[in-house]
This record gives structure tokens, C-alpha cells and sequence, in this order.
């Protein structure tokens, strides 16, 4: 989901000496807004030397907008899981109750940061050099407007049907 | 603990179907891309109930007869806007993954897509029923391979028109045609047979499903060759062609487990003839003999001494 790599890479590639050629890849792979996604990496940065890669951040528009943000940034299958594991659950267990979005605003910038990364580690493993590497990077990152429109009509979509169920349940309460 | 048990007869066809595309297009496991591709297949199911729901309402309120109404369902409300968004998936994010490398990738992502469209489809037939046994047993040998079956035909099409650009329109065009006939002719005679129940309904239905799976498959196994025999002349795969056995004993595990499960699924329904239930089993008891003769296949150049394939193929220079 977020390209095959372990911590211990991971950790490598964070302290790697060049780390130029790490934030233009980085920035290669982020496209607009990548600032923002690299401040997250120095925070990551920071973070590592106790060992841990992580950072707490907080996203706006995964906390309003749940999915919709992830197939913006064609992290495809985040962004599926988000909207299959609430109602497979609910299918399942119709007692249970929904998780919080706080937890997924937290962690989605780092999730992000994380998936770059495993990018950059996979073109590493494919041994790929100069355009074919900023090429590979490109494609795998970047947004898509297109994805993001039709995640926000899904969204609108699934939020007008729950709106609509709480009426029609409402109407049948005696 | 009932609730679990629904949920894993919900989703291991799907995965079952997804075992047999990934091992006869020796794709990965491990791909983003395939993973992608069956979750984006299942939001693809949640997105189309909403249309299917409004497309339906308004077959309902014309004034149609029941069998012409019957096939409007079949195909306006069921088989165009389905095969459409899987369509929409492939070509649009599916495809364009930086992983997907290959062509017989395609052929995988398409049969990933429907199985994925199917879990989703088949968790809301089987989640709230009481005898969601009944329709678990029948939509896991037709529903479920019927999807993968469409899934085939899509992916086999649209690897002619990755390769063989000078017709790319025709056979993207086919991609998204064929899918669609093949599941409105499925669709059909089970809607008809409610309305009209006539003798000829349900031998039409055993011969579509046959004629689907005979044609999807060969349509598959001519493409698959001529995908690898690009995919391994460019550079692109050059791995050995080892594994062939995993094949054949999937396949002869299908094979007589796919009977039992057809006339399981009519017994259920308390029908009195059970036996109907072998013509239920065509589709995966198809898909069972595919894979055996796939592995035979796959055996032949590793017991003729060639496990690489033949000289011009070794001679390839490997890309990554």
C-alpha cells in the first residue's frame, strides 16, 4: 500500500548524506504543495534520531473530507480502504460504531511522506537513473483533480444517503 | 461467529478468483497495483448501487412488458453502468500505475477490478439475509466467476489494443462492448425467468454461461501468449517459466470442488431437482480445466530442457 520497504531502509534513506538528491526526489514525487509534505519529511527527520520515524501533524482536509484527499493524492488504496472498512464493518456488525477521523487527519501526512519514500526506495531496488527515475517518480506521485472530484461526488453522494436514512429513521420512530 | 463466517463466504470467491488470474499471469502478490485495483473495483460497487438504484426506479415507472423490461434491467441497469465503471477503473488508474510494467499486467488488473467489484456486490447479498447460506453457495459459482469471466474478456481486449496500436479505437472499443453484452445475455434469462418462467429460459442461461466461459478464456489464453512473447522480447519478463505445477493442482482442486458447491447452492433453494446444480458448476469447473491445461503448457518448454522459454527470449536484455 505505501511501497514495499522496512523501517531499517527507511531509516537509511532519512540519514542518507545526500539529502539534496533525497528532497528533489522527494519534491519530484510530492508536485504541488510539496513544501508543506517536506516540512513533514524534516519533522520525520528530527524524529529519527530517537529511532522513531514519525511526526505528528494534523490534516484539514482528510478531517472534513475523510477520502477524498487520499485519491486527490492517488494514494488509491488508503483512500478505498477508508470507505470499505466503515460499511464492511457495518454490514457485519451494524451494532458497532464508527471510528474517530481524528486519528486518520494525524496520521495521512506522514502516511503520504511514507509512501514518497517507499518510492524512492523502489526505484533504488530498479536501479533506474536520470530521466527514467524523475520519470518513475512523477508518475507514481503528484495528484489527480480528476480522481479527487469524483471521490468528493462519491463523498457527497454517501453523506447525502446517511442524512436521508437518519430522516426516513426518524419518521418511523413511533 | 456467524457474522465472521458470512464475511469470508462473501470474500473468498473474489480471492479465489484472483488466486487463478495472478497465477496464470505470473503477476505478484505483492503489487500495489493489484491491490489497488480490487479495492478501487469494490468502491466501484458502492458508487454504481447509487446510479443502479435511479436507473431502476425509472425502468419500474415506464410502461414496458415484462420481457422487454426484463432486458432493459438486464442491460441499462445492471450490465452498462457495471462493466462502465470497471471500465473507468482500468484504463483510468488501474493501468496507468508506475508498477505496471508488463502486458499481460492488464489481463490481471482487469480480472482484480471484478473480483473486487464482486466481494463488495456479493457482501450485500449475503449480509443481511436469513438464508444467506443458499445465495452464498449459488453466487460463488456464477455471480463471482461470472464478474471475473467479464473481467477476462476486458483485460484480453484491451492487451490486442496495447498491442496492436494501428486498431487500438476497435478493440479499447471491444473492451467495453463485450463485457457488457456478455453480462446483459447473464443478466437476462434469470430476470425473465421471474416474470415469464418459460422452459427455453434456463438452457439458454447453461449455454450463455458456457459460451462466455469458452470465449473469454480462449480469447484470454491467445492474448496471454502473445503478451508474454512481447513482455519477454522486450526486456520486460524475463523470469524463468518455473511454478507450473501450483497450477494443475489449483485447477483439480476447482475442479471437483465446483460440482458439489452448484448443486449445494440448488438443494438450499429447496428446489427439488437438485442436479440442476451441475449446470451451475460451469463456469468454475471452466476455469478449473483452464488452469490445468495452463499448467501443462507452462510444463512443457522446463520438461523440454528450456525453463527460460525458447533462445531469443534468454538473449533479451532485462530492463530492471
Amino acid at each position: 500500500m505505501f511501497g514495499s520497504y522496512n523501517q531499517k531502509r527507511l531509516l537509511g534513506l532519512v540519514n542518507d548524506r545526500d539529502q539534496e538528491r533525497v528532497r528533489g526526489e522527494l519534491t519530484l514525487f510530492f508536485g504541488p504543495r510539496a513544501d508543506v509534505y517536506l516540512n513533514v519529511y524534516d519533522k520525520m527527520r528530527v524524529n529519527s534520531a530517537e529511532g522513531r520515524l514519525f511526526a505528528m501533524t494534523w490534516s484539514w482536509p482528510t478531517f472534513f473530507g475523510a477520502f477524498v484527499w487520499f485519491f486527490y493524492r492517488r494514494m488509491y488504496g488508503v483512500g478505498a480502504l477508508m470507505i470499505l472498512v466503515p460499511i464492511v464493518l457495518g454490514l457485519l456488525f451494524p451494532t458497532a460504531t464508527g471510528g474517530s477521523m481524528a486519528a486518520v487527519a494525524i496520521f495521512a501526512k506522514p502516511a503520504y511522506v511514507f509512501s514518497a519514500l517507499g518510492r524512492i526506495l523502489k526505484a533504488d531496488a530498479l536501479a533506474l537513473t536520470g530521466t527514467e527515475r524523475s520519470d518513475y517518480l512523477q508518475r507514481a506521485g503528484g495528484v489527480s483533480l480528476v480522481s479527487g472530484v469524483l471521490a468528493g461526488l462519491l463523498y457527497v453522494a454517501l453523506l447525502a444517503v446517511a442524512v436521508a436514512a437518519i430522516f426516513v429513521g426518524d419518521r418511523q420512530t413511533p | 461467529m456467524e457474522r465472521i463466517i458470512v464475511f469470508f463466504a462473501a470474500v473468498a470467491p473474489a480471492l479465489l478468483f484472483l488466486a487463478y488470474a495472478v497465477a496464470k499471469t505470473r503477476s505478484n502478490w505483492n503489487s500495489e497495483a493489484l491491490s489497488n485495483a480490487f479495492l478501487l473495483g469494490a468502491v466501484g460497487a458502492l458508487a454504481i448501487l447509487l446510479v443502479e438504484i435511479g436507473l431502476g426506479h425509472l425502468i419500474a415507472h415506464g410502461s414496458l412488458a415484462p420481457l422487454s423490461n426484463a432486458a432493459a434491467t438486464a442491460f441499462l441497469v445492471a450490465a452498462v453502468p457495471e462493466e462502465t465503471i470497471k471500465f473507468v477503473i482500468l484504463v483510468g488508474v488501474a493501468e496507468k500505475h508506475v508498477d505496471v510494467r508488463r502486458g499481460q499486467d492488464i489481463v490481471a488488473l482487469a480480472v482484480a477490478v471484478s473480483p473486487g467489484f464482486a466481494t463488495l456486490e456479493n457482501l450485500f447479498y449475503v449480509a443481511t439475509p436469513a438464508d444467506w447460506q443458499a445465495i452464498a453457495a449459488s453466487r460463488a459459482v456464477t455471480a463471482v466467476p461470472g464478474h471475473g469471466i467479464n473481467g477476462l474478456t476486458m483485460g484480453a481486449l484491451l492487451t490486442i489494443a496495447r498491442l496492436r496500436p494501428g486498431k487500438a479505437r476497435f478493440w479499447i472499443a471491444s473492451a467495453l462492448l463485450l463485457p457488457v453484452i456478455l453480462h446483459a445475455a447473464y443478466d437476462f434469462p434469470l430476470l425473465a425467468l421471474k416474470v415469464a418462467p418459460a422452459p427455453w429460459v434456463l438452457p439458454l442461461w447453461f449455454f450463455i454461461l458456457l459460451f462466455s466461459a469458452v470465449l473469454a478464456l480462449t480469447l484470454c489464453n491467445r492474448t496471454l501468449r502473445l503478451a508474454a512473447e512481447a513482455d519477454r522480447a522486450s526486456g520486460r519478463d524475463v523470469r524463468p517459466l518455473t511454478h507450473a505445477m501450483p497450477l494443475v493442482v489449483g485447477g483439480c482442486a476447482i475442479l471437483p470442488m465446483s460440482l458439489p458447491l452448484g448443486v449445494l447452492a440448488v438443494h438450499l433453494e429447496e428446489i427439488q431437482n437438485a442436479w440442476w446444480g451441475v449446470g451451475l458448476s460451469l463456469l468454475p469447473a471452466a476455469l478449473g480445466i483452464d488452469l490445468i491445461w495452463a499448467g501443462v503448457r507452462r510444463r512443457r518448454p522446463i520438461d523440454r530442457g528450456q525453463p527460460d522459454g525458447p533462445a531469443y527470449i534468454q538473449s533479451a536484455p532485462p530492463q530492471q
